[in-house]
Protein backbone atom coordinates (compact mmCIF):
# COMPACT_ATOMS: atom_id res chain seq x y z
CA UNK A 1 0.00 0.00 0.00
CA UNK A 2 1.20 3.16 -1.03
CA UNK A 3 1.56 6.28 1.69
CA UNK A 4 -0.68 8.85 -0.37
CA UNK A 5 -3.30 5.82 0.13
CA UNK A 6 -3.42 7.10 3.47
CA UNK A 7 -4.52 11.00 1.85
CA UNK A 8 -8.42 10.56 3.39
CA UNK A 9 -7.15 9.54 6.27
CA UNK A 10 -5.07 11.55 6.96
CA UNK A 11 -6.77 14.52 6.24
CA UNK A 12 -8.74 13.35 8.69
CA UNK A 13 -6.79 12.80 11.96
CA UNK A 14 -5.40 15.91 11.23
CA UNK A 15 -8.82 17.42 11.80
CA UNK A 16 -9.32 15.84 14.47
CA UNK A 17 -6.05 16.53 15.98
CA UNK A 18 -7.20 20.07 16.60
CA UNK A 19 -9.53 19.25 18.65
CA UNK A 20 -7.38 17.27 21.47
CA UNK A 21 -7.32 19.27 24.67
CA UNK A 22 -4.27 21.69 25.84
CA UNK A 23 -2.12 21.55 28.30
CA UNK A 24 -3.73 24.66 29.40
CA UNK A 25 -7.30 23.05 29.68
CA UNK A 26 -5.80 19.96 31.29
CA UNK A 27 -4.96 22.18 33.95
CA UNK A 28 -7.76 24.10 34.15
CA UNK A 29 -9.64 20.29 34.58
CA UNK A 30 -6.88 18.93 37.25
CA UNK A 31 -7.97 22.85 39.18
CA UNK A 32 -11.91 22.17 39.11
CA UNK A 33 -13.46 22.42 42.28
CA UNK A 34 -14.81 18.65 42.12
CA UNK A 35 -16.05 15.98 40.10
CA UNK A 36 -19.05 17.62 38.85
CA UNK A 37 -17.10 20.74 37.86
CA UNK A 38 -14.66 18.41 35.62
CA UNK A 39 -17.29 16.78 34.45
CA UNK A 40 -19.10 20.09 33.22
CA UNK A 41 -15.42 21.67 32.17
CA UNK A 42 -15.35 18.53 29.40
CA UNK A 43 -19.56 18.62 28.54
CA UNK A 44 -18.47 22.84 27.48
CA UNK A 45 -15.66 21.43 25.22
CA UNK A 46 -17.60 18.97 23.72
CA UNK A 47 -16.08 16.22 25.54
CA UNK A 48 -18.37 14.62 27.20
CA UNK A 49 -21.95 14.18 25.81
CA UNK A 50 -24.44 15.72 28.11
CA UNK A 51 -26.32 12.67 27.64
CA UNK A 52 -23.85 10.58 28.48
CA UNK A 53 -24.08 7.73 31.81
CA UNK A 54 -21.52 8.76 34.63
CA UNK A 55 -18.41 5.90 34.34
CA UNK A 56 -19.36 5.73 30.30
CA UNK A 57 -17.53 8.78 29.66
CA UNK A 58 -13.52 6.86 28.67
CA UNK A 59 -14.77 3.80 27.62
CA UNK A 60 -16.80 5.65 24.76
CA UNK A 61 -13.78 8.06 23.94
CA UNK A 62 -11.82 4.86 23.08
CA UNK A 63 -14.26 3.37 21.05
CA UNK A 64 -14.64 6.61 18.94
CA UNK A 65 -11.65 6.47 18.63
CA UNK A 66 -11.46 2.98 17.26
CA UNK A 67 -14.48 3.73 14.59
CA UNK A 68 -12.43 6.71 13.61
CA UNK A 69 -8.99 4.78 12.84
CA UNK A 70 -11.35 1.89 11.67
CA UNK A 71 -13.28 4.07 9.49
CA UNK A 72 -10.67 5.86 8.30
CA UNK A 73 -7.53 3.75 7.56
CA UNK A 74 -7.53 2.24 4.09
CA UNK A 75 -5.56 -1.23 5.22
CA UNK A 76 -7.08 -2.34 8.31
CA UNK A 77 -4.54 -4.78 9.28
CA UNK A 78 -1.99 -1.89 10.13
CA UNK A 79 -4.40 -1.70 13.16
CA UNK A 80 -4.01 -5.00 14.57
CA UNK A 81 -0.26 -3.80 15.10
CA UNK A 82 -1.84 -1.17 17.37
CA UNK A 83 -4.11 -3.64 19.67
CA UNK A 84 -0.76 -5.85 20.19
CA UNK A 85 0.03 -5.27 23.32
CA UNK A 86 -3.56 -4.95 24.44
CA UNK A 87 -4.17 -8.22 22.64
CA UNK A 88 -1.72 -10.20 25.01
CA UNK A 89 -3.16 -8.57 28.06
CA UNK A 90 -6.17 -9.70 27.15
CA UNK A 91 -4.72 -13.40 26.91
CA UNK A 92 -3.44 -13.08 30.07
CA UNK A 93 -6.83 -11.96 31.64
CA UNK A 94 -8.59 -14.53 30.04
CA UNK A 95 -6.40 -17.28 31.40
CA UNK A 96 -6.67 -15.80 34.70
CA UNK A 97 -10.42 -15.86 34.18
CA UNK A 98 -10.55 -19.00 32.83
CA UNK A 99 -8.62 -20.59 36.00
CA UNK A 100 -11.11 -18.43 38.87
CA UNK A 101 -14.16 -18.83 37.03
CA UNK A 102 -14.33 -14.92 37.16
CA UNK A 103 -16.19 -12.93 34.21
CA UNK A 104 -13.31 -11.09 32.30
CA UNK A 105 -15.39 -8.71 30.45
CA UNK A 106 -14.67 -5.99 32.93
CA UNK A 107 -11.29 -6.66 32.99
CA UNK A 108 -10.58 -7.25 28.93
CA UNK A 109 -8.25 -3.56 27.60
CA UNK A 110 -9.91 -1.86 24.30
CA UNK A 111 -9.08 -1.89 21.79
CA UNK A 112 -8.62 -5.71 20.42
CA UNK A 113 -7.84 -7.80 17.47
CA UNK A 114 -8.95 -10.67 19.19
CA UNK A 115 -12.75 -11.57 19.52
CA UNK A 116 -13.40 -11.30 23.07
CA UNK A 117 -16.59 -12.60 23.46
CA UNK A 118 -15.27 -15.66 22.81
CA UNK A 119 -11.58 -15.92 24.26
CA UNK A 120 -12.44 -17.53 27.46
CA UNK A 121 -13.90 -19.79 25.57
CA UNK A 122 -11.20 -20.58 23.40
CA UNK A 123 -9.00 -20.96 26.40
CA UNK A 124 -10.70 -23.36 28.16
CA UNK A 125 -11.28 -25.32 25.21
CA UNK A 126 -7.82 -25.16 23.89
CA UNK A 127 -9.19 -24.17 20.44
CA UNK A 128 -6.60 -21.63 19.99
CA UNK A 129 -8.05 -21.42 16.10
CA UNK A 130 -9.07 -17.49 16.41
CA UNK A 131 -5.96 -16.04 17.25
CA UNK A 132 -4.38 -14.50 14.18
CA UNK A 133 -0.92 -15.36 14.36
CA UNK A 134 0.95 -18.82 15.06
CA UNK A 135 3.29 -17.25 17.46
CA UNK A 136 0.13 -16.00 19.52
CA UNK A 137 -1.27 -19.47 19.55
CA UNK A 138 1.96 -21.44 20.89
CA UNK A 139 2.43 -18.60 23.10
CA UNK A 140 -1.06 -19.03 25.07
CA UNK A 141 -0.79 -22.89 24.61
CA UNK A 142 2.65 -23.04 26.33
CA UNK A 143 1.21 -20.12 28.51
CA UNK A 144 -1.76 -21.73 29.61
CA UNK A 145 -0.27 -25.68 30.02
CA UNK A 146 2.34 -23.98 32.06
CA UNK A 147 0.27 -22.58 34.38
CA UNK A 148 -2.32 -25.89 34.58
CA UNK A 149 0.64 -27.95 35.40
CA UNK A 150 2.80 -26.22 37.29
CA UNK A 151 -0.01 -23.54 38.84
CA UNK A 152 2.74 -21.01 38.62
CA UNK A 153 1.17 -17.50 36.92
CA UNK A 154 4.11 -15.57 36.90
CA UNK A 155 5.58 -18.08 34.37
CA UNK A 156 2.34 -17.76 32.04
CA UNK A 157 2.41 -14.00 32.39
CA UNK A 158 6.12 -14.33 31.35
CA UNK A 159 6.02 -16.08 28.56
CA UNK A 160 2.74 -14.02 27.10
CA UNK A 161 4.62 -10.60 27.82
CA UNK A 162 7.84 -12.11 25.68
CA UNK A 163 5.83 -13.24 22.77
CA UNK A 164 4.55 -9.52 22.54
CA UNK A 165 7.63 -7.98 22.52
CA UNK A 166 8.52 -10.31 20.58
CA UNK A 167 5.22 -9.63 18.01
CA UNK A 168 6.73 -6.01 18.46
CA UNK A 169 9.91 -6.75 17.48
CA UNK A 170 8.64 -8.21 14.20
CA UNK A 171 6.76 -5.12 13.57
CA UNK A 172 9.76 -3.39 13.93
CA UNK A 173 11.91 -5.37 11.56
CA UNK A 174 8.93 -5.51 8.87
CA UNK A 175 6.96 -2.48 9.50
CA UNK A 176 8.08 0.58 6.53
CA UNK A 177 6.63 3.75 9.00
CA UNK A 178 9.56 5.38 10.76
CA UNK A 179 7.86 6.73 13.37
CA UNK A 180 5.88 3.49 14.34
CA UNK A 181 8.96 1.06 13.87
CA UNK A 182 11.11 3.44 16.59
CA UNK A 183 8.03 3.26 19.17
CA UNK A 184 8.07 -0.76 18.89
CA UNK A 185 11.73 -0.49 18.84
CA UNK A 186 11.89 1.53 22.06
CA UNK A 187 8.25 -0.23 23.34
CA UNK A 188 10.70 -3.25 22.82
CA UNK A 189 13.62 -2.07 24.64
CA UNK A 190 12.35 -0.43 27.66
CA UNK A 191 10.16 -3.53 28.75
CA UNK A 192 13.70 -5.43 28.58
CA UNK A 193 15.09 -3.05 30.37
CA UNK A 194 12.16 -2.79 33.14
CA UNK A 195 12.63 -6.70 33.23
CA UNK A 196 16.43 -6.69 33.59
CA UNK A 197 16.71 -4.43 36.74
CA UNK A 198 14.34 -5.69 38.30
CA UNK A 199 15.86 -9.31 37.68
CA UNK A 200 19.23 -7.47 38.87
CA UNK A 201 17.60 -6.58 41.97
CA UNK A 202 16.04 -9.64 42.72
CA UNK A 203 19.55 -11.97 42.13
CA UNK A 204 17.61 -14.11 39.09
CA UNK A 205 20.07 -16.46 37.82
CA UNK A 206 21.01 -16.02 33.59
CA UNK A 207 18.65 -18.53 32.90
CA UNK A 208 15.42 -16.92 34.26
CA UNK A 209 16.39 -13.84 33.10
CA UNK A 210 17.65 -15.11 29.57
CA UNK A 211 13.75 -16.48 29.83
CA UNK A 212 12.32 -13.22 30.60
CA UNK A 213 13.60 -11.30 27.96
CA UNK A 214 12.90 -10.76 24.52
CA UNK A 215 15.31 -10.00 22.12
CA UNK A 216 16.08 -6.50 21.73
CA UNK A 217 16.26 -3.62 18.62
CA UNK A 218 18.92 -1.25 20.33
CA UNK A 219 21.07 -2.64 23.51
CA UNK A 220 22.32 -6.06 22.95
CA UNK A 221 20.52 -8.69 25.08
CA UNK A 222 23.58 -10.93 26.17
CA UNK A 223 25.00 -8.06 27.62
CA UNK A 224 21.89 -7.03 29.63
CA UNK A 225 21.99 -10.64 30.96
CA UNK A 226 25.65 -10.82 31.55
CA UNK A 227 25.44 -7.37 33.85
CA UNK A 228 22.29 -8.64 35.13
CA UNK A 229 23.49 -11.40 36.77
CA UNK A 230 26.89 -9.24 37.81
CA UNK A 231 24.32 -7.02 39.78
CA UNK A 232 22.42 -4.24 39.72
CA UNK A 233 25.60 -1.49 39.87
CA UNK A 234 27.43 -2.89 36.84
CA UNK A 235 23.51 -2.81 34.85
CA UNK A 236 23.81 0.39 35.96
CA UNK A 237 27.49 0.55 34.22
CA UNK A 238 26.33 -0.50 31.06
CA UNK A 239 22.89 1.51 31.04
CA UNK A 240 24.66 4.50 31.45
CA UNK A 241 26.42 3.80 27.91
CA UNK A 242 23.41 3.27 25.84
CA UNK A 243 20.69 5.70 24.52
CA UNK A 244 18.33 4.90 27.51
CA UNK A 245 20.59 6.07 30.07
CA UNK A 246 18.40 9.02 31.67
CA UNK A 247 15.58 6.83 31.67
CA UNK A 248 17.42 3.85 33.14
CA UNK A 249 18.97 6.48 36.25
CA UNK A 250 15.45 7.47 36.63
CA UNK A 251 14.49 3.57 37.43
CA UNK A 252 16.83 3.37 40.12
CA UNK A 253 15.60 6.13 42.10
CA UNK A 254 11.96 5.71 41.63
CA UNK A 255 10.20 3.15 38.62
CA UNK A 256 6.97 5.41 38.39
CA UNK A 257 9.19 7.96 37.22
CA UNK A 258 10.79 5.39 34.37
CA UNK A 259 7.32 4.74 33.44
CA UNK A 260 6.35 8.35 33.32
CA UNK A 261 9.94 8.97 31.17
CA UNK A 262 8.50 6.28 28.84
CA UNK A 263 5.18 7.48 28.27
CA UNK A 264 6.61 10.72 27.44
CA UNK A 265 9.16 9.18 25.11
CA UNK A 266 6.43 7.38 23.14
CA UNK A 267 4.63 10.91 22.66
CA UNK A 268 8.18 12.37 22.10
CA UNK A 269 8.81 9.69 19.09
CA UNK A 270 5.27 9.95 18.16
CA UNK A 271 5.69 13.75 17.56
CA UNK A 272 7.92 13.43 14.91
CA UNK A 273 5.38 12.58 12.55
CA UNK A 274 4.53 16.20 12.60
CA UNK A 275 6.43 16.21 9.55
CA UNK A 276 4.86 12.88 7.51
CA UNK A 277 2.40 14.69 5.05
CA UNK A 278 0.91 10.90 4.65
CA UNK A 279 1.17 6.98 5.43
CA UNK A 280 0.31 5.73 8.76
CA UNK A 281 2.58 7.30 10.94
CA UNK A 282 0.51 10.44 11.61
CA UNK A 283 -2.26 7.76 12.27
CA UNK A 284 -0.14 5.97 14.67
CA UNK A 285 0.80 9.32 16.38
CA UNK A 286 -2.58 10.39 16.99
CA UNK A 287 -3.71 6.98 18.44
CA UNK A 288 -1.26 7.33 21.26
CA UNK A 289 -1.64 11.04 21.73
CA UNK A 290 -5.25 10.77 22.08
CA UNK A 291 -4.67 7.67 24.45
CA UNK A 292 -2.57 9.83 26.34
CA UNK A 293 -5.17 12.15 26.73
CA UNK A 294 -7.86 9.97 27.28
CA UNK A 295 -5.76 8.38 30.26
CA UNK A 296 -4.89 11.63 31.89
CA UNK A 297 -8.69 13.02 32.18
CA UNK A 298 -9.67 9.11 33.43
CA UNK A 299 -6.92 10.20 35.75
CA UNK A 300 -8.42 13.37 36.63
CA UNK A 301 -11.60 12.32 37.05
CA UNK A 302 -10.94 9.10 39.01
CA UNK A 303 -8.70 11.75 41.57
CA UNK A 304 -11.73 14.04 41.63
CA UNK A 305 -13.96 11.46 43.12
CA UNK A 306 -11.16 10.01 45.39
CA UNK A 307 -10.64 13.76 46.92
CA UNK A 308 -7.02 13.86 46.20
CA UNK A 309 -6.02 17.05 46.49
CA UNK A 310 -5.44 19.71 43.49
CA UNK A 311 -1.61 20.29 43.90
CA UNK A 312 -0.39 16.68 43.75
CA UNK A 313 -2.83 15.89 40.77
CA UNK A 314 -1.49 18.59 38.73
CA UNK A 315 1.91 17.74 39.55
CA UNK A 316 1.45 14.31 38.51
CA UNK A 317 -1.05 15.33 35.32
CA UNK A 318 1.45 18.31 33.69
CA UNK A 319 4.20 16.10 34.16
CA UNK A 320 2.25 13.46 31.86
CA UNK A 321 0.68 15.67 29.71
CA UNK A 322 2.93 18.98 29.06
CA UNK B 1 5.91 9.25 -45.93
CA UNK B 2 3.68 12.32 -45.30
CA UNK B 3 1.03 10.11 -43.40
CA UNK B 4 3.89 9.06 -41.09
CA UNK B 5 4.37 13.31 -40.13
CA UNK B 6 0.77 12.87 -39.70
CA UNK B 7 1.10 10.46 -37.15
CA UNK B 8 3.78 11.75 -35.32
CA UNK B 9 2.22 14.84 -35.08
CA UNK B 10 -1.48 13.40 -33.62
CA UNK B 11 0.47 11.69 -31.37
CA UNK B 12 2.37 14.23 -29.98
CA UNK B 13 -1.17 16.16 -29.62
CA UNK B 14 -2.62 12.92 -27.81
CA UNK B 15 0.37 12.32 -25.73
CA UNK B 16 0.20 16.33 -24.69
CA UNK B 17 -3.43 16.29 -23.51
CA UNK B 18 -3.32 12.43 -22.42
CA UNK B 19 -0.24 12.44 -20.15
CA UNK B 20 -0.59 15.59 -18.89
CA UNK B 21 -4.57 14.75 -18.13
CA UNK B 22 -3.57 11.57 -15.96
CA UNK B 23 -1.04 13.60 -14.39
CA UNK B 24 -3.91 16.17 -13.42
CA UNK B 25 -6.69 13.44 -12.87
CA UNK B 26 -4.11 11.57 -10.37
CA UNK B 27 -3.56 14.43 -9.05
CA UNK B 28 -7.13 16.23 -8.36
CA UNK B 29 -8.20 12.77 -7.28
CA UNK B 30 -5.23 12.63 -4.15
CA UNK B 31 -6.47 16.44 -3.08
CA UNK B 32 -9.96 15.00 -3.37
CA UNK B 33 -9.02 12.29 -1.12
CA UNK B 34 -7.68 14.72 1.39
CA UNK B 35 -10.29 17.31 0.96
CA UNK B 36 -13.47 14.21 1.66
CA UNK B 37 -11.09 13.47 4.89
CA UNK B 38 -11.13 17.04 6.00
CA UNK B 39 -14.65 17.93 5.13
CA UNK B 40 -15.83 14.38 6.94
CA UNK B 41 -15.21 16.07 10.24
CA UNK B 42 -15.22 20.09 8.88
CA UNK B 43 -17.91 20.41 6.82
CA UNK B 44 -17.58 23.68 6.68
CA UNK B 45 -14.52 23.82 5.16
CA UNK B 46 -15.36 23.36 1.34
CA UNK B 47 -14.76 26.55 0.03
CA UNK B 48 -11.31 26.07 1.11
CA UNK B 49 -10.45 22.72 0.12
CA UNK B 50 -11.84 23.62 -3.16
CA UNK B 51 -9.03 25.78 -4.05
CA UNK B 52 -6.43 23.75 -3.65
CA UNK B 53 -7.86 20.93 -5.70
CA UNK B 54 -8.26 22.86 -8.82
CA UNK B 55 -4.53 23.62 -8.65
CA UNK B 56 -3.69 20.34 -9.98
CA UNK B 57 -6.06 20.44 -12.88
CA UNK B 58 -4.32 23.34 -14.66
CA UNK B 59 -1.57 21.01 -16.08
CA UNK B 60 -4.31 18.77 -18.34
CA UNK B 61 -5.86 21.92 -19.44
CA UNK B 62 -2.60 22.98 -20.51
CA UNK B 63 -1.99 20.00 -22.24
CA UNK B 64 -5.38 20.77 -23.62
CA UNK B 65 -4.53 24.09 -24.73
CA UNK B 66 -0.93 22.52 -26.91
CA UNK B 67 -3.27 20.14 -28.39
CA UNK B 68 -6.18 21.83 -30.02
CA UNK B 69 -3.21 24.89 -31.01
CA UNK B 70 -1.41 21.82 -32.92
CA UNK B 71 -4.44 20.31 -34.14
CA UNK B 72 -5.12 23.92 -35.46
CA UNK B 73 -2.68 24.01 -37.23
CA UNK B 74 -2.40 20.78 -38.76
CA UNK B 75 -5.77 21.87 -40.01
CA UNK B 76 -7.62 19.06 -38.23
CA UNK B 77 -10.72 21.72 -37.14
CA UNK B 78 -11.00 23.24 -40.71
CA UNK B 79 -11.27 19.79 -42.38
CA UNK B 80 -8.52 20.58 -45.20
CA UNK B 81 -5.69 18.56 -42.97
CA UNK B 82 -2.02 19.62 -44.58
CA UNK B 83 0.42 17.29 -46.08
CA UNK B 84 3.12 17.03 -43.60
CA UNK B 85 6.78 15.43 -43.52
CA UNK B 86 8.40 12.92 -41.23
CA UNK B 87 10.39 15.97 -40.25
CA UNK B 88 7.38 18.37 -39.59
CA UNK B 89 5.88 15.76 -38.00
CA UNK B 90 8.09 14.51 -35.71
CA UNK B 91 9.37 18.07 -34.94
CA UNK B 92 5.78 19.06 -33.90
CA UNK B 93 6.03 15.50 -31.68
CA UNK B 94 9.45 16.49 -29.86
CA UNK B 95 7.54 19.99 -29.45
CA UNK B 96 4.44 18.56 -27.55
CA UNK B 97 6.65 16.38 -25.30
CA UNK B 98 7.61 19.06 -22.55
CA UNK B 99 4.05 19.56 -21.69
CA UNK B 100 3.57 15.81 -21.86
CA UNK B 101 6.19 14.64 -19.44
CA UNK B 102 6.38 17.82 -16.66
CA UNK B 103 2.37 18.03 -17.11
CA UNK B 104 2.26 14.37 -15.98
CA UNK B 105 4.78 14.78 -13.20
CA UNK B 106 4.19 18.19 -11.93
CA UNK B 107 0.48 17.23 -11.69
CA UNK B 108 1.05 14.26 -9.52
CA UNK B 109 3.04 16.84 -7.51
CA UNK B 110 1.33 18.96 -6.84
CA UNK B 111 -1.28 16.91 -5.78
CA UNK B 112 0.82 15.56 -3.49
CA UNK B 113 1.42 19.14 -1.75
CA UNK B 114 -2.03 20.36 -1.92
CA UNK B 115 -3.36 17.15 -0.29
CA UNK B 116 -0.52 18.24 2.41
CA UNK B 117 -1.95 21.69 2.62
CA UNK B 118 -5.26 20.28 3.19
CA UNK B 119 -3.96 18.44 5.84
CA UNK B 120 -2.35 21.77 7.26
CA UNK B 121 -5.50 23.85 6.78
CA UNK B 122 -7.39 20.91 9.00
CA UNK B 123 -5.14 21.94 11.95
CA UNK B 124 -4.61 25.44 11.28
CA UNK B 125 -7.34 26.84 8.85
CA UNK B 126 -5.57 30.02 8.72
CA UNK B 127 -2.71 28.71 6.80
CA UNK B 128 -4.50 28.48 3.75
CA UNK B 129 -2.95 31.17 1.64
CA UNK B 130 0.66 29.27 2.90
CA UNK B 131 -0.77 26.04 1.58
CA UNK B 132 -1.70 27.36 -1.73
CA UNK B 133 1.75 29.15 -2.51
CA UNK B 134 3.45 26.13 -1.51
CA UNK B 135 1.42 24.25 -4.18
CA UNK B 136 1.49 26.57 -6.93
CA UNK B 137 5.36 26.75 -7.20
CA UNK B 138 5.06 23.73 -8.44
CA UNK B 139 3.02 24.82 -10.86
CA UNK B 140 5.97 27.36 -12.10
CA UNK B 141 7.44 24.73 -13.92
CA UNK B 142 4.32 23.11 -16.00
CA UNK B 143 3.59 27.24 -17.19
CA UNK B 144 7.57 26.97 -18.45
CA UNK B 145 7.02 23.90 -20.40
CA UNK B 146 3.50 24.92 -21.74
CA UNK B 147 5.37 28.05 -22.93
CA UNK B 148 8.28 25.78 -24.59
CA UNK B 149 5.66 23.46 -26.11
CA UNK B 150 3.18 26.57 -27.24
CA UNK B 151 5.81 28.10 -29.07
CA UNK B 152 7.26 25.56 -30.60
CA UNK B 153 4.23 23.61 -32.20
CA UNK B 154 3.21 27.69 -33.08
CA UNK B 155 6.26 28.51 -34.41
CA UNK B 156 6.81 25.10 -36.49
CA UNK B 157 6.29 25.19 -40.34
CA UNK B 158 4.23 22.88 -41.72
CA UNK B 159 2.41 22.26 -45.30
Amino acid sequence: MKDTDYAFCVARIRANESNLLSAEFIKKLAEAENYEAAVNLLVTVGWIDSDAKDDDYIRVQSRNLWTLLSESVPDKKVLDYLCVLNDYFNIKTAIKCVLSGENADKYYAEPSSLVLGSLCGSIDSRDYDTFKSESMRAATKTAFETVCITNRGQDAEMILDVAALEALLEIYSKCKYRVFSEICAFIVDSSNIRTAIRCACNKKDAEFIAAALSDCCKIKKDKLISESVDGVEALREYLSTSEYSKGAELYFTNSALYDNWCEKKVLEIATGSGFTAFGFDPVCAYFYRKNNEIKTVKLILNAKKSGIPTDLLKERVMVAYA
Amino acid sequence: MSNLGLFFAILGAALAVGLAGIGSAKGVGLTGEAAAGLLSEKTDMFGKVITLQILPGTQGLYGFIVALVLLNKIGVFSGNVVDITLQQGLSLFAACLPIAITGFFSAIYQGRVAAAGISLIAKQPTMLGKSMTLASIVELYAILTLLVSYLAVFNISVG
